[in-house]
C-alpha cells in the first residue's frame, strides 16, 4: 500500500465528493468569479456610461438598454455592473478586515487562555447576542457616510462570529494529541503549522470567507436600501432598489426587479460556493449509516 | 439545584449581561475615529452652535463621566429626553416596542412551525427526492435578500391580488383595548374577533417575509441535528427493542434532535430582530426599527441610545428565556 | 431442539467504494440451553451476523441469501411488523459498548419498562416492579432505576443493558462484545454475571467476542470466523487440544498459558483481510503456515471431521495427522 503525502490535497478531496457538491461548487464559483470580475474591471466593461443621463427616462428594457433606464435615463445594466465594486468590493474589504481582527483576537484568546480569554469572551458574547445589523446601522451613522466607514461598520458586525470560530479552532488544535505526537517525532513548529494546522484552518476559512461575503453583501445592500452607508448617486445595488421603488407604481418594474436579481445572484454564488466547499472539504462516511 | 433556582440565577445573570452589552455598544460608539458631533450635526448647524450641541448632549464630558451617567440613567429607567421630539424617550417608545416584539415573535413561531418539520422529514428521507429538492429550494430562498422579497410580496399579494394590506399595522377604523400591546394577543384576550382577523391580515406579509428568510436556516439545522441523532447507538437499541415506529421517531429521535435547535432559536431571534428594521420600513409598521431609522435620520442621539438599550433588554430577556427552556428540556444540564 | 439455525447466510454491504461481503455463506446451529461463542478479529463479520439475526443490518447492507430459522421459522422474508414482534420478546441483544446504547434523555428504569410494556400485556406498575426485579437480578440497587444513563458507571450501564435484554424473557440472547469497553475487573464481574444468569435462567446464548478465553469460560461451543466465513466450530472442551484450523491454533497460541513455562508470543503474520477484495481461494491462505498451492485457488468448504467438529481447511487431514 502506498501512502499519499498527507496535507491539503484539494484535487483528491474534489474527486471523491458527491456530484451535487461538485455542481454547487462549480456554479457558485462561476457566479462569484463573474461578479468579482465586475468588481475589478466593472467600469471598463459596462455597455454604457453608468452616469450618463439621457432623454430615455424610465425606459423599459430594450436591446439597447437590456435592463431599462432609470428616472434620469441612465442605463440600469451599466449602473448595476458598476455598482458591483461597491456592493461586493466593500464587502470584501469588510470580510478581510473582520477576518484579520478575528484571527488575531481569536487565536490570542484561544492560545493564551486565562483572564484575557475570559474578558474577551464576555464582550464578544455580549456583542454576539445583539443583532448585528443594528450595530452596523448605528456605526454607519456615527462614522458618517463613505466607503471605508461602511466597510469598517460592516466588519464590526462580523467580528464576534469570526472571533469565536478562530478561538474554538485554536483551542481544539491546541488540545489535539497529534501536536504533541508530532513534537515527539521531532517536527519543528513550522512543519506542524504548515502541514497540520494550516490545512485544518484553511478549509474552514475558505468557507467562512465565502459566507462572510454573502452576509456582507446582504448587509451593504440592506444599508443602501435604507439610504445609509454609501451616498447616492453611487449605484450600489440596495440604493438602486430603494430608488426604483418610487417609480414602481408607475409601472417601472425593472428598476426594482434587476437590482434584486443582482443581489440574488451574488448571494446564490457565495452560498453555493460555501456549501459546496463545505461538503468537499469535509468528507465524512455519510452514507455508510 | 432545582429548576426554580436555576431560573432565579439566570434572571440574575441577565442584568450583568445587559450591562456588559450596553457597555460594549457604548464604547464602540464613542471610541470611533472622528468627532461624532461634527459628523452628525456638522452639515446642519453652523459651527458656532456645535459646541453648544456638544454640551447639551453631554458629549463634552470625559468618557467615563458619560459612561457612568449612561448606565445609572438606564438603571433608573430614565432614557433621557429625545433631542428632536423634546419628550422623554420612554414615552415615545411605549407604543412602538410592542409592534416590533409582536412581529419578531410571530415571525419566529411561524418559521419554526414550518422550518423544523421540513428539516426533520428531509433527514428521515435522507438522500431521497424530498431531501435534495428541499435543500436546493432552501438554498435558493435563503439567497433572496429580505427587502427584495418583501417588495415582491407587496406587489404580488398586495397590489396584484389584493389579498393582504401592504402597509401599516391596522386599518383606520381599528378598535382594540390594548393590554400588552401585542395586537393578536390582545384581541384574543378581549375576545375581539374583528380585531383578531385584522391584526393577522396586516401582519401576514411582514411575517411571510420574515419566514422566508428564517426557514432555510432552521430546516437545515433540524435536518443536520436529526441526521446526527438517527445515527446514534440508542436508535439501534430502540429498534432492536421492537418499539413501534412512532415511538422510535417521535419519542426517541425527535426529542434529542430538537435540543440543539432550541439553542439556535435564540440566534435566529436576534437575526430576525435585525431584519425587522428593513421590514418595518417597507411595510410602514410603527415599530422600534422605524423609530430607529427616523432617529438616525434626525440625528436624535439620545433616542438612538435609548432604542439600543431597549433592543439590548429584549435580546437578553429572550436569550435568558431560551436558556431556561433548554435547561428544563435537557436533563443533562447541571444546575 | 434447535432454537436457531443459520443456513448459508450471506450479508453484503453495497458501499460506494465497493461490495463488502461481510458474511459470506455462514451456517451454524444453536440448541436450546446451549451457549455458542463466536470468535474472530475485528471486521470478520461476527457483529454483522448478530445484526442479521435481529434484522438490524444498517444501510447499505442487506441479507442477500440464506435462511435464519428461529424455532423452525425463517426470519429473513418476514415484514417489519412481524419482525417487530419477535425482536426483544424472542431474541434480544446486549450491545457492544452500552455507553451510547441508552437514550440520554430518559431514565434507565423507564427505558427498561418501555421494553416490557411494548411486548407484554401488563400495566405500568407491574412493569416498574419487574424492572426493579431485573435490576436486582443483575446486581444493581433498584433505586438506580431513577437515574439517567450518564449518571451510571460503565459497568452499571452494561448490567442495566443485560437487565433490559432479559426483560421480556427471550429465548435467545445475543451478547455482542459485552466486555470490550470495560476494564478487566469489571469485565470479569460481568462475565460471572452472565454465567450465573445462563444457568439460572437456562438461557440460549450467542456470545460474540474476540477474546477466546472468555468463550472458554462461559460457552459450550466455539465457532471461529475469518474474513466473513466460518472456519472452525467445535465443543469448547476440545478446542484447546484438538483445534485444527491454523487460524484457530494461532489465536489460541496468542494467549500464553499462565501455568506453562515462559514462551515467546506468536503473532499471526501478514495483514488483516480486505473484505472488498478477498483473495480467491481460502481467505486465510496469505497468512497460513500450512499453505499449499491448492489453498490459493479453491475456497475450502466447512466439513465435519469428527463428532461436532467442523473445519473449513484443505489441509485438515495433514494437520490432524501431525498432531
Amino acid at each position: 500500500m502506498s501512502y499519499k503525502k498527507s496535507g491539503f490535497n484539494f484535487r483528491e478531496l474534489y474527486n471523491i465528493a458527491p456530484r451535487s457538491a461538485k455542481a454547487m461548487f462549480i456554479v457558485g464559483l462561476t457566479f462569484s468569479l463573474i461578479l468579482m470580475v465586475f468588481v475589478v474591471v466593472g467600469p471598463y466593461i459596462t455597455p454604457q456610461d453608468p452616469y450618463q443621463f439621457s432623454e430615455n427616462t424610465l425606459g423599459a428594457p430594450t436591446s439597447k438598454n437590456l435592463m431599462g433606464t432609470d428616472n434620469l435615463g441612465r442605463d440600469l445594466l451599466s449602473r448595476l455592473i458598476y455598482g458591483a465594486r461597491y456592493s461586493l468590493g466593500i464587502s470584501l474589504v469588510a470580510v478581510g478586515l473582520s477576518l484579520v481582527i478575528g484571527l488575531v483576537l481569536g487565536s490570542a484568546s484561544g492560545f493564551f487562555g486565562g483572564n484575557l480569554d475570559r474578558i474577551m469572551m464576555l464582550f464578544m458574547d455580549a456583542m454576539y447576542i445583539f443583532p448585528s445589523f443594528i450595530y452596523m446601522l448605528i456605526m454607519v451613522v456615527v462614522l458618517g457616510p463613505g466607503l471605508w466607514q461602511t466597510a469598517l461598520a460592516i466588519s464590526i458586525g462580523r467580528i464576534p462570529y469570526n472571533y469565536r470560530l478562530i478561538r474554538s479552532l485554536t483551542i481544539s488544535v491546541k488540545e489535539r494529541g497529534f501536536i504533541e505526537a508530532e513534537r515527539v517525532l521531532g517536527a519543528d513548529n513550522w512543519y506542524i503549522i504548515r502541514n497540520h494546522i494550516m490545512p485544518y484552518y484553511m478549509s474552514i476559512l475558505f468557507v467562512t470567507v465565502s459566507l462572510g461575503m454573502a452576509s456582507g453583501t446582504l448587509a451593504i445592500s440592506g444599508l443602501g436600501f435604507l439610504g445609509l452607508g454609501i451616498p447616492p448617486p453611487t449605484p450600489e445595488w440596495g440604493t438602486e432598489l430603494a430608488g426604483g421603488r418610487t417609480y414602481l407604481l408607475g409601472g417601472a418594474w425593472w428598476l426594482v426587479m434587476f437590482p434584486g436579481v443582482f443581489v440574488l445572484i451574488a448571494m446564490l454564488g457565495f452560498n453555493l460556493l460555501s456549501d459546496g466547499l463545505d461538503i468537499i472539504l469535509n468528507p465524512t462516511v455519510r452514507r455508510l449509516q | 439545584m432545582k429548576l426554580r433556582y436555576y431560573i432565579a440565577v439566570r434572571l440574575g445573570l441577565a442584568i450583568p449581561t445587559m450591562i456588559i452589552l450596553l457597555t460594549t455598544v457604548f464604547f464602540l460608539m464613542h471610541v470611533l475615529p472622528g468627532d461624532p458631533v461634527v459628523i452628525m450635526y456638522g452639515d446642519r448647524y453652523p459651527t458656532k452652535y456645535i459646541d453648544e450641541i456638544r454640551h447639551n448632549l453631554g458629549l463634552d464630558r470625559s468618557i467615563w463621566e458619560q459612561y457612568g451617567s449612561y448606565i445609572s440613567d438606564i438603571a433608573k429607567g430614565d432614557l433621557g429626553i429625545s433631542f428632536v421630539h423634546k419628550v422623554p424617550v420612554v414615552q415615545k417608545m411605549s407604543n412602538t416596542y410592542a409592534c416590533t416584539l409582536e412581529l419578531a415573535i410571530v415571525g419566529l413561531i411561524v418559521s419554526t412551525l414550518l422550518g423544523l418539520p421540513l428539516g426533520i422529514i428531509a433527514a428521515m428521507r435522507r438522500d431521497g427526492w424530498f431531501d435534495h429538492i428541499s435543500r436546493l429550494v432552501s438554498l435558493y430562498i435563503h439567497s433572496n435578500p429580505g427587502f427584495w422579497v418583501a417588495l415582491i410580496f407587496q406587489i404580488i399579494f398586495g397590489l396584484m391580488l389584493g389579498l393582504f394590506p401592504i402597509s401599516g399595522r391596522s386599518p383606520p377604523d381599528f378598535q382594540l383595548t390594548k393590554v400588552t400591546g401585542l395586537y393578536i394577543l390582545d384581541s384574543i384576550l378581549t375576545l375581539n374577533f374583528e380585531a383578531f382577523i385584522q391584526s393577522i391580515r396586516y401582519l401576514a406579509l411582514p411575517v411571510l417575509t420574515i419566514a422566508i428568510t428564517s426557514i432555510p436556516y432552521l430546516s437545515r439545522l433540524s435536518r443536520a441535528s436529526m441526521i446526527n441523532v438517527l445515527g446514534e447507538d440508542y436508535m439501534v437499541t430502540a429498534k432492536a427493542k421492537g418499539l413501534p415506529q412512532w415511538s422510535i421517531t417521535y419519542k426517541h429521535a425527535l426529542r434529542n434532535a430538537l435540543l440543539p435547535v432550541i439553542t439556535s432559536v435564540g440566534g435566529q431571534f436576534t437575526a430576525l430582530l435585525g431584519g425587522t428594521v428593513i421590514i418595518e420600513k417597507i411595510f410602514s409598521l410603527p415599530g422600534l426599527g422605524s423609530l430607529l431609522m427616523d432617529s438616525l435620520t434626525a440625528r436624535d442621539f439620545t433616542m438612538i441610545q435609548g432604542i439600543v438599550a431597549i433592543y439590548a433588554v429584549i435580546v437578553v430577556v429572550m436569550n435568558t428565556v431560551i436558556d431556561i427552556v433548554y435547561a428544563a428540556a435537557d436533563p443533562r444540564v447541571k444546575y | 431442539m434447535s432454537v436457531l439455525k443459520v443456513q448459508n447466510l450471506k450479508t453484503h454491504f453495497f458501499t460506494p467504494f465497493g461490495l463488502v461481503k461481510a458474511v459470506d455463506d455462514v451456517s451454524f446451529e444453536m440448541k436450546k440451553g446451549k451457549a455458542l461463542g463466536l470468535a474472530g478479529e475485528s471486521g470478520c463479520g461476527k457483529t454483522t451476523i448478530a445484526y442479521s439475526i435481529m434484522s438490524l443490518v444498517p444501510n447499505p447492507g442487506r441479507i442477500v441469501e440464506g435462511k435464519i430459522l428461529y424455532n423452525g421459522r425463517d426470519l429473513v422474508p418476514l415484514n417489519e411488523e412481524e419482525l417487530r414482534r419477535i425482536r426483544w420478546k424472542e431474541i434480544s441483544m446486549v450491545f457492544q459498548g452500552a455507553m451510547a446504547s441508552f437514550n440520554p434523555l430518559f431514565k434507565i428504569g423507564d427505558q427498561i419498562s418501555e421494553a416490557i410494556l411494548t411486548h407484554e400485556k401488563v400495566n405500568k406498575k407491574e412493569a416498574m416492579r419487574r424492572t426493579n426485579e431485573l435490576l436486582e437480578l443483575v446486581g444493581i440497587d433498584s433505586v438506580r432505576a431513577n437515574n439517567y444513563p450518564w449518571e451510571l458507571s460503565g459497568g452499571m450501564k452494561q448490567r442495566s443493558m443485560i437487565a433490559m435484554a432479559l426483560s421480556c424473557n427471550p429465548s435467545l440472547l445475543i451478547a455482542d462484545e459485552p466486555t470490550t469497553a470495560l476494564d478487566v475487573i469489571v469485565s470479569a464481574q460481568i462475565m460471572d454475571l452472565i454465567k450465573e444468569l445462563r444457568t439460572r435462567l437456562d438461557l440460549t446464548m450467542l456470545l460474540i467476542t474476540h477474546d477466546i478465553s472468555v468463550i472458554a469460560q462461559t460457552c459450550d461451543e466455539l465457532a471461529v470466523m475469518y474474513g466473513g466465513k466460518l472456519v472452525e466450530k467445535t465443543d469448547v472442551s476440545k478446542i484447546f487440544t484438538d483445534s485444527v484450523h491454523p487460524y484457530t491454533t494461532a489465536l489460541i497460541k496468542a494467549f500464553p498459558n499462565i501455568r506453562s513455562p515462559k514462551q515467546d508470543l506468536e503473532g499471526i503474520p501478514g495483514n488483516p483481510l480486505d473484505l472488498m477484495n478477498p483473495p480467491a481461494g481460502c481467505r486465510f491462505a496469505p497468512r497460513c503456515p500450512h499453505v499449499q498451492p491448492r489453498c490459493m485457488g479453491d475456497d475450502p468448504v466447512l466439513t465435519e471431521i469428527a463428532a461436532n467438529h467442523y473445519v473449513a481447511c484443505h489441509q485438515w487431514e495433514e494437520i490432524y495427522e501431525t498432531r
